[in-house]
């Protein structure tokens, strides 16, 4: 186990210097974030909706958004490089390698959503600082759980035609659970209201990162190798 | 008798009892009082959302073994199935609307059974989708088998998804949906119309499987 | 309304009957023209 944990990290941060090499990736997902934020503050009438209503919602559809766009760039970047044709001649356990790829996503949406979140809150006013542990923690979680998903199905694509168009359209459900639970426990958070109230939604929320992590671990072996 | 023409006599039984099926409901069936007629939308929308269920679980199944037996036909039962759970799908998606527009006041309610139904249409279309993108049969299967996998392991989280919505929000309602116990006559159509669509079920599946045989690049 | 207070609903039954038949017939008879095609 321990020897897993070890290959995913440096498989992982074998990633990162790549993607940290060339910075494409990471800016472009950074300048998409603030592009959503502004439009979506420039769409919405002031007078006629609280920010507080459609906060929670326009900060998760954000970040959704910026994950599909991050898992495209990771696959992109596999397919340039034929790295993972590389990797899986190498007598790596696969499962290091989809945690390795995993963790290496986790991080790049995460640092999207660090700079995202502090954007959105000055765009639209809301005062997070009073409840950014917790928030900070339900973003974690929710992330896992939809980048667990797109990291297995961008590696499922990856040999199949149009595959961006592709994983957007298979991600799609999946992403539904875990963006309804997150929206609903961030509004929960926005209005100061105890988290007891959305205790059902926490715990769907954790018992999908647990399924989906432990499925894809499972499951990635059978889809990389022939 | 071959399977394609097991398939096509088992889906012609299917219609005959279909049609039994609308005139009983439309002509033996007692008028709901409240609801009127488009309460019988209900003996056709109910058995199509059960047959898509049936189709959706049994490609789950079908994935499962197919990664553990490595098996072919398992990965064309599930493309059948997938296929065939798709129409009753849509059925079901169209049905549902008519009925709700009356008795609820909106074309859409995101009630249990009408959402999950889309979220598994959803799933059918993006398995579909990635079997006709994918050109080699081992490949094929052993991707699908994943996806359907997966998709299988979404559905409780659909269902606790919109039951963890529905307690926050209760629908409101126009005219009062049928209640859970019904009437004799209506228990019988409602049941023999259960029977009918998993009667089509059987007989499309197997059509739809004869089909996958005898060229190996359809599935 | 009916007279008795019951609503007229039946034209939404006719209208999802109708559909749900010619889904359920169409997939059918497409069923049965490819394996008609079919070697």
């Amino acid at each position: 186990m321990g020897e897993i944990l070890r290959d995913a990290w440096v498989l992982a941060r074998k990633d990162l210097a790549l993607e940290l090499r060339t910075k494409t990736g990471l800016a472009s997902a950074l300048v998409f974030t603030a592009l959503v934020l502004t439009v979506f503050n420039f769409g919405r009438d002031p007078t006629a909706v609280a920010a507080l209503d459609l906060a929670p919602s326009i900060l998760w559809v954000t970040f959704t958004f910026a994950a599909v766009l991050s898992l495209n760039r990771a696959f992109q970047l596999e397919l340039e490089n034929q790295a993972l044709d590389g990797l899986l001649v190498s007598p790596v356990d696969r499962r290091a390698l989809y945690l390795g790829k995993l963790f290496a996503n986790l991080c790049f949406v995460g640092f999207v959503e660090a700079v995202g979140l502090p954007l959105f809150a000055l765009f639209f006013n809301i005062s997070i600082v009073h409840v950014l542990p917790p928030l900070a923690a339900l973003i974690a979680v929710a992330t896992i759980g939809f980048v667990a998903v797109g990291t297995l199905l961008s590696a499922l694509v990856i040999r199949v035609r149009f595959a961006e168009l592709m994983l957007p359209v298979l991600l799609l459900p999946f992403f539904i659970p875990p963006l309804v639970g997150a929206v609903q426990v961030t509004a929960r958070l926005f209005s100061g209201r105890p988290l007891s109230e959305v205790s059902g939604w926490l715990r769907l929320l954790l018992a999908y990162d647990l399924v989906f992590v432990s499925l894809a671990t499972l499951l990635f072996p059978t889809t990389v190798d022939e | 008798m071959t399977l394609k023409t097991r398939g096509r006599a088992i889906t012609l039984l299917g219609l005959v009892f279909l049609a039994g099926v609308y005139v009983r409901a439309i002509w033996f069936t007692p008028v709901e009082r409240l609801q009127g007629g488009a309460q019988k939308i209900f003996y056709v929308h109910v058995p199509a959302a059960w047959s898509t269920m049936l189709a959706f679980s049994l490609v789950g199944l079908a994935s499962i073994l197919y990664l553990l037996m490595k098996d072919e036909r398992y990965d064309r039962f599930a493309a059948a199935s997938a296929e065939v759970g798709t129409v009753f799908a849509c059925v079901m998606l169209t049905t549902g609307p008519l009925w709700a527009k009356p008795i609820w006041g909106t074309w859409w309610t995101w009630d249990a059974r009408l959402t999950s139904t889309l979220f598994l249409f959803f799933l059918f279309i993006g398995y579909l989708l990635l079997r006709g993108a994918i050109p080699e049969a081992g490949t094929r299967a052993r991707y699908s088998a994943v996806l359907g996998i997966f998709g299988a392991a979404l559905v409780p989280f659909i269902h606790l998804t919109v039951y963890l919505f529905r307690t926050l929000h209760p629908q409101p309602i126009v005219l009062k949906p049928s209640a859970p116990s019904l009437p004799g006559d209506m228990l019988a159509t409602l049941l023999f119309s259960f029977f009918t669509f998993t009667i089509l079920y059987v007989g499309f599946v197997t059509q739809r499987y004869a089909l996958g045989r005898g060229d190996s690049h359809v599935g | 309304m009916w007279a008795d207070g019951t609503p007229l609903t039946g034209g939404y039954a006719v209208a999802a009957y109708t559909i749900a038949a010619a889904l359920l017939l169409g997939y059918s008879f497409i069923l049965f023209r490819r394996g008609s095609k079919a070697p």
